[in-house]
């Protein structure tokens, strides 16, 4: 817990750090329109960076949030927390779409094939399944974004802003398949890998012994028992979800939190880049936190004796 | 042996690799060599046909939107990827394997490294190479760029190797064999060098090939969004660029040329990589 | 009388890579309805690998082939376990062929309780308050103090003894016509062990319940076993009425076995010395 909390604070330092070192600043872009007056500039640095130095700006930055004011956003003209209020929902519905196909498509082939494992198919399957994997994994994000707005029939680009759905009403299916694309051949190895661990113990030879069918026995017996490695890895599945909504948004223009990042780093607008880190921290921990209620849901012995 | 998965993922990336180290002298044109007059035109034999004005001679791939030849940027970006990949791969690495080994010398290190992990982890790498990025200047060097590239890649992966690696390391020294070589007289640098390292070799070289994978298709999507390696060097990632435009992706097909490098090559390192890691838990 | 289980020609070959190994070899023997036959035999022996080839239960690599013909009563229609599709052995497994493991914990899935998993072993149409009671009272002969408690619980919280017998009602409870008893009291201490020998006697007697006991200690057969079949690496080494093994082991193997056995094997010495 006291990591996640340090987590914030690092990313966070990390990004004053970097607008330190910048020459510049928000008004930097302004410099180069001839029309403005410089007095007009010295003005408006006065008024809005009063503050010189990093760390006299992160104090400004802290005590503001205290009393639970975001910031102004130079660059878009807006304050900071309207702007997420407007955007991060876009990026949730985004990436908790992604995050259920992704799982459902993995966890639909890693049990297929545990199912199938014994029969004729089954080796046959094991192997098609790994070379497709390793297929599948060798294809970036980013391109995968590019060819399916190619690909993409019209009436699935709806709801991206480059197309005219200017606000995030509609449910992103493409970005999300996009977005689960990358995620699914990992997963799927990953859950094979543990449900092959689990169908090796004993008690399932117990189960089947006392006349429980393999279907049965797999999803009575071996699919709990995979819950300690999976669950773990579905919250790490959201922390690289939200590296990669970054690029999607960017390149399929869902206007959500990634998008605005990279704009705020384009106009060197740090209240708005610091607020997104804090949020997106903020969502890791969360994540943090649910997965571990869960495993201590599902897990009778950390659940009763604290600990396996 | 021919039948072995393995020794065909091997033979593969060695060809790659010795297509990147070499291939550039073979190219017909330089990389940035720009013919105005042959832009975007079809793989040809004799292009002076397909495009009027040119100087003549071939592009096996076609060209870009620039007038560049295909297949001389192809084999100038394989080595690029290649290097930028190794690099990034290897810096990984070399910051897990040490961190690994000293996690299983002291308690207090091994907290620390787990804390550490646990952060760099979590960390929005991504906005901070955004940020970085945004934050050097127009005219840094190519260098720098890529240098960033690679230590913001070590330092978003390199915490997932170590923590395996530690726990390879950690289930080594509990063996039987080290307790021999311990009753012996054996020091600790002794074990490390001798018994640790050579039995962690096989993992580090799984965890090596996809590191390299995962840097490859990572490079490709930074450039799609302008992150990756600065143009006009071409790497496979800036070589798709152009496909954003929909008009160019649908039309000119030979400009999806650096997959035809890419996907078999990362394909291969994945089979190895699950291959080993099948073989060691079936 | 047409016996139970009849076992004829029984090889297990394990095939791994390319190499196939031998495990059991052409092993035949029969058990009639209502007796204990002993499997005896050093550990690696093959004697697990004999009873899950029974239940059709081999691990991945391990193939079984011979006859093992299976009467559910004496004038019944005999079934092939070793030929018979995994439906129809489906069918037999836990309610008229039962398995008790050798592992306690391991053989148990540490996230359900142990009512649900000993529910398993009843027939899905018997009622919950029916099987409850059944289950309670299985628990209560096998001497277990608090039935409801341990029902309650998970594998984890009870001890290596309590967790056997557990496993040992799950195989009783369908009243199966074969049960195959694989070390089943290993954990339990000298009491607790004799229970269990009086239980297994009293099914055997009054369920006509057939018995494969396997068993590394001739002291465990020689207790409760009416015949011995010794497997050495995989072979018949000697067979026989358990009294009349034990007195005159014919086979080296058998007096190997003999010496090894903690109680059988001190008494043995002195009886061999003057």
């Amino acid at each position: 817990m006291a990591t996640l909390f340090a987590t914030i604070i690092a990313s966070l330092l990390v990004c004053f750090a970097l607008s330190a070192m910048t020459p510049g600043d928000a008004f930097t872009q302004l410099e180069l329109d001839p029309a403005i007056p410089p007095a007009t500039l010295a003005a408006l640095r006065a008024r809005y960076a009063a503050q010189s130095g990093v760390t006299a700006r992160l104090r400004a930055w802290a005590t503001g949030l205290e009393r639970g004011k975001l910031g102004y956003s130079l660059a878009f003209h807006r304050p900071v927390a309207s702007l997420l209020r407007e955007r991060a929902p876009a990026t949730l519905r985004l990436l908790g779409l992604a995050f259920v196909l992704a799982w459902l498509l993995a966890l639909f082939w890693a049990l297929s094939e545990a199912l199938l494992a014994h029969s004729r198919w089954g080796g046959l399957l094991h192997g098609v399944s790994g070379a497709l994997a390793a297929a599948w994994s060798s294809l970036p994000v980013g391109f995968v974004a590019v060819v399916a707005l190619i690909v993409a029939p019209v009436a699935w680009l709806a709801g991206l802003a480059d197309f005219g759905g200017g606000r995030a009403a509609t449910w992103p299916w493409l970005a999300a398949a996009v977005l689960a694309c990358e995620f699914i051949p990992a997963l799927y190895l990953q859950t094979a890998q543990a449900l092959q661990t689990a169908l090796g113990q004993p008690f399932v030879v117990a189960a089947r012994a006392r006349g429980l069918s393999r279907a049965r026995v797999l999803w009575k017996h071996v699919v709990p028992n995979t819950f300690d490695t999976l669950i773990p890895l579905g919250s790490l599945t959201v922390t690289q979800l939200l590296v990669d909504t970054v690029i999607v948004e960017t390149l399929l223009g869902w206007p959500g939190l990634g998008q605005l990042a990279v704009s705020a780093a384009a106009q060197r607008d740090l209240p708005l880049l610091s607020a997104i880190v804090l949020l997106t921290s903020l969502l890791v921990i969360a994540t943090g936190i649910v997965s571990d209620l869960l495993q201590l849901w599902t897990n009778p012995r950390l659940r009763l004796e604290g600990e396996v | 042996m021919l039948a072995s998965r393995r020794f065909w993922a091997f033979a593969a990336v060695a060809a790659w690799a010795l297509l990147a180290l070499a291939g550039p002298v073979f190219a017909p044109y330089a990389y940035n060599h720009q013919d105005r007059a042959a832009i975007l035109i079809a793989p040809c034999r004799d292009c002076a046909a397909a495009a009027p004005g040119t100087a003549g001679g071939a592009h096996w791939l076609g060209t870009d939107q620039f007038g560049r030849d295909e297949l001389s940027r192809l084999l100038v970006a394989c080595r690029v990827s290649l290097l930028l990949s190794l690099a990034m791969a290897w810096a990984a690495l070399l910051v897990a394997l040490p961190a690994a080994l000293l996690s299983v010398g002291s308690a207090a290190a091994d907290g620390a490294l787990r804390w550490l992990g646990e952060l760099t982890r979590s960390l929005p790498w991504l906005f901070m190479l955004i940020a970085v990025r945004a934050a050097l200047p127009l005219d840094s060097p190519r260098w720098v760029i890529l240098a960033v590239l690679v230590a913001l890649f070590a330092a978003g992966s390199w915490a997932v190797p170590a923590w395996v690696l530690r726990g390879a390391a950690r289930d080594l020294l509990r063996r039987d064999f080290i307790t021999a070589a311990r009753a012996m007289g054996g020091g600790r640098l002794y074990l490390l060098r001798r018994h640790v390292l050579p039995n962690l070799a096989p993992l580090a070289a799984t965890y090596f090939a996809l590191l390299f994978a995962a840097a490859a298709t990572v490079e490709v999507s930074l450039s799609l969004v302008g992150l990756g390696v600065p143009p006009p060097l071409p790497s496979w990632g800036n070589m798709l660029l152009p496909l954003k435009d929909i008009a160019l992706a649908s039309r000119a097909w030979w400009l999806y040329s650096p997959l035809l490098v890419l996907v078999p090559v990362v394909t291969c390192l994945n089979l190895y990589a699950f291959s080993q890691a099948r073989r060691r838990t079936g | 009388m047409a016996a139970r289980l009849e076992v004829e020609g029984l090889t297990v070959e394990l095939r791994a890579g390319g190499h196939r190994r031998l495990i059991v070899r052409d092993l035949t023997f029969a058990i009639p309805g209502g007796a204990i036959v002993a499997l005896a035999g050093p550990s690696g022996s093959g004697k697990t690998l004999t009873a899950l080839s029974l239940l059709g239960l081999l691990p991945p690599g391990v193939r079984a082939a011979g006859q093992a013909r299976f009467r559910a009563d004496s004038d019944g229609e005999p079934v092939n376990l070793l030929a018979a599709g995994e439906r129809r052995l489906r069918r037999l497994r836990g309610e008229q062929i039962a398995w008790i493991p050798q592992e306690t914990l391991a053989a148990l899935d540490p996230r359900r309780t142990i009512a649900a998993q000993m529910r398993e072993a009843l027939p899905r149409a018997c009622p919950r308050r029916e099987a409850r009671r059944q289950m309670e009272a299985l628990l209560a002969d096998l001497a277990i103090a608090e039935p409801n408690r341990c029902l309650a619980s998970y594998p984890f919280q009870l001890s290596g003894g309590e967790r056997q017998r557990v496993l040992i009602a799950s195989a009783l409870l369908p009243r199966p016509r074969l049960l195959l008893a694989d070390e089943p009291t290993t954990a339990l201490d000298g009491s607790a062990a004799a229970q269990v020998r009086a239980l297994f006697r009293a099914a055997a007697t009054f369920f006509d319940m057939a018995i494969l006991l396997i068993t590394h200690d001739l002291a465990v057969a020689a207790a409760l076993a009416d015949a011995i079949v010794v497997l050495h690496e995989g072979t018949l080494a000697e067979a026989g009425p358990a009294a009349q093994l034990l007195a005159k082991p014919a086979s080296e193997y058998t007096r190997a076995l003999l010496a090894a056995s903690p109680v059988l094997g001190a008494r043995a010495a002195s009886e061999i010395a003057p």
